[in-house]
């Protein structure tokens, strides 16, 4: 059913002959500038306190009703603050907001009264025109007295029946006259709903002067007394009160939805901003008649109403919607038709239009926060094929929230200039915007400071330093005045950040050093270090480091290493900076290592820069230099050869002494184990042949030999005659040698003259020897010794004698005897001759077939044949 | 008939002091990162040696011997003698050069 078609028929004229001059008493006339009423606020800190709303409407339907309201708009009111209700209620449901929920109840009176429409919850209804007809009708009704304690009894029943137990409650009382029964009752029973912090809405339809009856029950004013049955004045201003005056059907359905204008701002805890009215002509589709507001960032729903002159819109009117270029809206979607649309998308914004009368259609503007192309310029019209001369009041209201945002944190440190940013949905800044920055005490929320913010590209910047007034603990929260619509200021939401501490003021790192004055020195390629007192500031910070030799000498090249808690970072690599800990204190070592030793006349001086800086200050870096002096020092050469010498010398002479030491023990005279000897006297007369006095040598065999004894460094022959080993000091290089020594001369197969003493080799396997024990010009006494290891060598002894003997000059053998030895004036007897002694002759030679004494000598290699070499006892041990 | 025992220096001693020696170059290399390792590698050098130079004393006193034989140890001797000598040298200048240097240290 045509929600027009019903209450076409049924206006008021008087209505609307009156309404241009009552419109100044209506809030619909006020203004952004206009402070907010009382009421306003304390609904709309109930709602965002409770969350839960409880609305009864009490809708006189007496028989006045019938010319006040002629077109029956009380139910046409009720309906759409009823369904205005709904649609907010489930559109929090669906957003980002709190839910707010919402009951809501009907009842009429007059000389009665009923329940019309039950506590319906609004979160879960569905009600529409067509199901809340027979509720519309009831409350439409017109018959009998007014007479509000029935009323009040049905409404504290409805109240005592809530559904939500600790919600707001709002009773919008509608009234068009004086109540038939007694007042101070009446009064009575509004002072109780009162005392329950009950919101008090009346709408009074007709009369302007009849407005104190409701003014004064409901407490809004104690200016009356007013009289009827009994009299009554208010005791008090209530300020939750609000009497609506509706000198016709129009301005009652304005009062009802001013109330529904209150709770969406309340529910969606905005800003209502009313923009100045406006009235514009109804004109034809090819001319121009546009109303047109200005929408700026922060405006998130704009409610435009439209009041249309009679006869109002008789269903030949068409809205047109321009909004914005840049939503790029196509033109077919910019018409509305007469009977409205329920919702509609235009680009980034959701539109709906209702009409709730003839007179009064209502357009509803959902921006997206997030978004910016709707901002801007907006332009209605209303046209018609024959505007009839018609106008239409447009009031608009901009229901608004612009929520900037700023940190949650910001480090404050005194004397430390911070600058916050101040960014806003969409990155858009809220037109002729007025920004500051509070610096706000937590504990009793007073200002400390007031900042100015400028302009960036996307916000506002406001810096500050705080300084030593500021106590330990502050907050900072925004203060924006701005434009949503032109030429209305409406404060934005305060965006907080959380209680920030206020650092102490900076403290930089403080370096002392070195700790030590004196010239260190590069001790070859040792390591030299300087040690520096670090103290951190009371910020983390980073320390960079870098050494410039100032000494043009030849001084090596250094590496240069940092000692910093125990990590070593080399200086001009990636290793750098040092990340330093606040408060820290340390001691930091420079050590520097040479690449080579070197010997220098000069000091070398270097100068070390240590760059702080913090980098959640600035990249400043603070420098502070400092000189070091140091000597590269070497070890002289002939220091080093000293030791050196002195060290090898060591290292020769012990293999030199454990070599000797060696030889002594062990070197010795080689010589098979078991050697035999044998000695032969014999005597050598004028003849000169040797005759053996005993067993002739050139007969006897090696079996008739003897055992000899033996030892390692000396053998003894005979009573004068010995071989002994001859140490050599350095026995490794030296040949060994051995010597026969004797007391007296004596000729061995080594010399053929008479000797005391001959160097041998000291392998005595075979030997023999000549010793002449006495010689005088007639005869030589001596013995013949002979030395071997087997019966070969025996044998070739044998030759070795025989040929040896032929090469002796007996007579030199004699004189050399005298003129050395004088034969120690020792005389001797010639054993077996009997001859004087004295007798001096000539050895001859011995000869094989030579004659003599005994039996000639065997011819060479006669007898057994000689033992092959090597035949015989085996060799003593080496050494 | 008997045969011939040849005399000769003993194997032994050759050998053990070739080991020594290769000890000791092996402590200069520091393979086993011992600490002093120069001192410890003249040691063992210094062992090789002594045994090296009782090797060929053994030798020259053998050498007198009708039966002595002479082998291939007793050049290589020789050479290992220069060797020695000249790795002693080495490890001299080394460890003297350390001793000057503690010295040089000493004396600030």
């Amino acid at each position: 059913m045509n929600f027009l078609t019903v209450f076409k028929k049924k206006y008021l004229l008087i209505f609307f002959l009156l309404s241009f001059s009552i419109t100044s008493v209506l809030p619909i006339k006020s203004h952004a500038e206009e402070p907010q009423e009382q009421w306003e606020k304390d609904l709309t800190t109930c709602v965002n306190q409770k969350k839960e709303v409880s609305i009864h409407i009490s809708v006189d339907t007496s028989q006045s009703t019938a010319s006040t309201d002629p077109n029956n708009l009380r139910g046409a009111s009720a309906y759409a603050l009823t369904i205005g209700l709904q649609k907010i209620t489930q559109d929090l449901l669906q957003s980002e907001y709190e839910n707010i929920g919402m009951e809501i109840s009907w009842s009429n009176f007059s000389n009665t009264s009923i329940i019309v429409l039950p506590w319906t919850d609004l979160t879960k209804s569905s009600l529409t025109l067509s199901n809340l007809q027979d509720e519309i009708n009831l409350v439409n009704k017109n018959d009998a007295g007014t007479e509000y304690l029935t009323a009040l009894n049905t409404i504290n029943e409805m109240f005592n029946t809530k559904k939500f137990n600790n919600s707001c409650e709002i009773l919008i009382f509608m009234s068009d006259g004086e109540p038939y029964d007694s007042f101070p009752q009446i009064g009575s029973e509004f002072e109780n709903l009162r005392s329950k912090g009950m919101f008090l809405f009346g709408v009074h339809l007709g009369n302007k002067d009849d407005i104190v009856y409701l003014q004064t029950f409901l407490g809004e004013s104690t200016n009356y007394t007013i009289s009827g049955t009994g009299s009554y004045s208010s005791p008090s201003i209530y300020l939750k009160s609000k009497v609506f005056l509706a000198e016709n059907a129009t301005d009652l359905l304005n009062a009802f939805l001013n109330v529904l204008d209150q709770l969406r701002a309340a529910s969606y805890n905005q800003t209502k901003n009313v923009l100045p009215e406006e009235e514009t002509i109804i004109c034809t589709e090819s001319n121009e008649c546009s109303y047109e507001i200005s929408v700026g960032v922060g405006t998130q729903t704009a409610v435009v109403r439209m009041t249309i002159s009679n006869p109002g819109n008789i269903g030949d009117i068409n809205l047109w919607i321009e909004p914005p270029p840049a939503l790029n809206i196509s033109n077919n979607l910019i018409s509305i038709p007469p009977d409205g649309v329920k919702s509609t998308q235009f680009g980034d914004t959701q539109i709906g239009v209702e009409w709730y009368s003839d007179e009064l259609g209502e357009i509803t503007i959902k921006f997206d926060p997030d978004k910016n192309s709707w901002v801007g310029s907006w332009k209605f019209s209303l046209k018609s094929n024959s505007p009839q001369n018609r106008n239409v009041t447009w009031n608009t209201k901009l229901f608004t929230k612009l929520i900037p945002k700023i940190p949650n944190s910001v480090p404050l440190r005194i004397g430390q200039e911070q600058c916050i940013d101040i960014s806003y949905p969409g990155e858009i800044l809220p037109p002729n915007a007025e920004v500051k920055l509070l610096v706000v005490d937590p504990s009793d929320g007073t200002i400390l400071k007031s900042i100015n913010a400028s302009e960036i590209p996307r916000g506002h910047r406001a810096c500050l330093t705080p300084d030593e007034t500021f106590p330990y603990k502050v907050k900072l929260q925004t203060e924006i005045l701005y434009e949503p619509s032109k030429g209305n200021k409406e404060f934005a939401d305060v965006a907080t950040t959380d209680v920030i501490e206020v650092l102490e003021a900076p403290i930089y790192n403080n370096i002392i050093g070195p700790l030590s004055d004196d010239k260190q020195i590069f001790k070859g390629n040792q390591n030299v270090e300087f040690e520096f007192e670090f103290q951190a500031g009371n910020i983390d910070s980073i320390l960079n480091i870098d050494i410039n030799q100032l000494s043009t000498n030849l001084s090596p090249t250094v590496n240069w290493y940092i000692e910093y808690k125990g990590d070593i970072y080399q200086l001009g690599t990636e290793d750098f900076p040092i990340k330093v800990i606040a408060n820290d204190n340390e001691v930091i070592k420079l050590i520097g290592d040479p690449f080579e030793a070197r010997n220098l006349d000069t000091d070398t001086f270097y100068e070390i820069n240590f760059k702080s800086s913090i980098p959640s200050i600035s990249a400043a870096e603070e420098v502070k230099t400092f000189q070091i002096n140091s000597r590269f020092l070497d070890v002289p050469f002939n220091t080093v050869l000293k030791y050196v010498l002195i060290i090898f010398l060591l290292f020769l002479l012990s293999g030199l002494l454990v070599s000797n030491v060696y030889s002594r023990i062990n070197s010795g005279l080689v010589f098979d184990k078991n050697l035999r000897f044998k000695s032969y006297p014999f005597r050598i007369l004028d003849n000169l042949n040797i005759d053996f006095i005993s067993d002739n040598f050139y007969e006897d065999s090696f079996d008739n030999t003897r055992i000899l004894s033996t030892g390692n460094k000396r053998v003894s022959l005979s009573g004068s005659t010995s071989v002994q080993f001859n140490q050599k000091l350095i026995p490794f290089i030296q040949e060994s040698t051995a010597s026969i020594v004797s007391k007296t001369l004596f000729i061995s197969g080594f010399n053929k003259s008479p000797e005391q003493k001959m160097q041998i080799n000291p392998d005595i396997n075979n030997l023999w020897v000549f010793e002449i024990e006495s010689s005088n010009e007639e005869s030589v006494l001596g013995n013949l010794i002979v030395v071997s290891n087997n019966e070969q060598t025996f044998n070739t002894i044998k030759d070795n004698v025989a040929t040896s003997i032929r090469l002796i000059n007996f007579q030199d053998l004699v004189v050399s005897t005298k003129t050395k030895k004088e034969l120690k004036k020792k005389d001797f007897t010639i054993k077996g001759t009997g001859k004087e002694k004295g007798e001096v002759k000539t050895i001859e030679p011995p000869s094989t077939t030579s004659p003599g004494s005994g039996t000639p000598p065997p011819p060479p290699g006669s007898g057994t044949p000689p033992p092959p070499p090597g035949s015989g006892t085996p060799p003593p041990p080496p050494g | 008939m008997s045969k011939t025992k040849l005399v000769k220096p003993p194997i032994y001693l050759f050998i053990t002091h070739l080991v020594f020696f290769g000890l000791s170059v092996l402590l200069l290399l520091d393979i086993v990162g011992l600490q002093n390792y120069l001192f410890i590698s003249l040691s063992f050098h210094l062992i090789a040696f002594c045994l090296l130079l009782i090797f060929l004393t053994v030798d020259k006193t053998l050498s007198k011997s009708r039966n002595y034989s002479s082998n291939l140890t007793i050049p290589l001797s020789k050479i290992l003698l220069a060797v020695y000598i000249f790795f002693g040298a080495y490890l001299s200048w080394e460890i003297g050069y350390e001793m000057a240097y503690d010295e040089f240290l000493n004396s600030f």
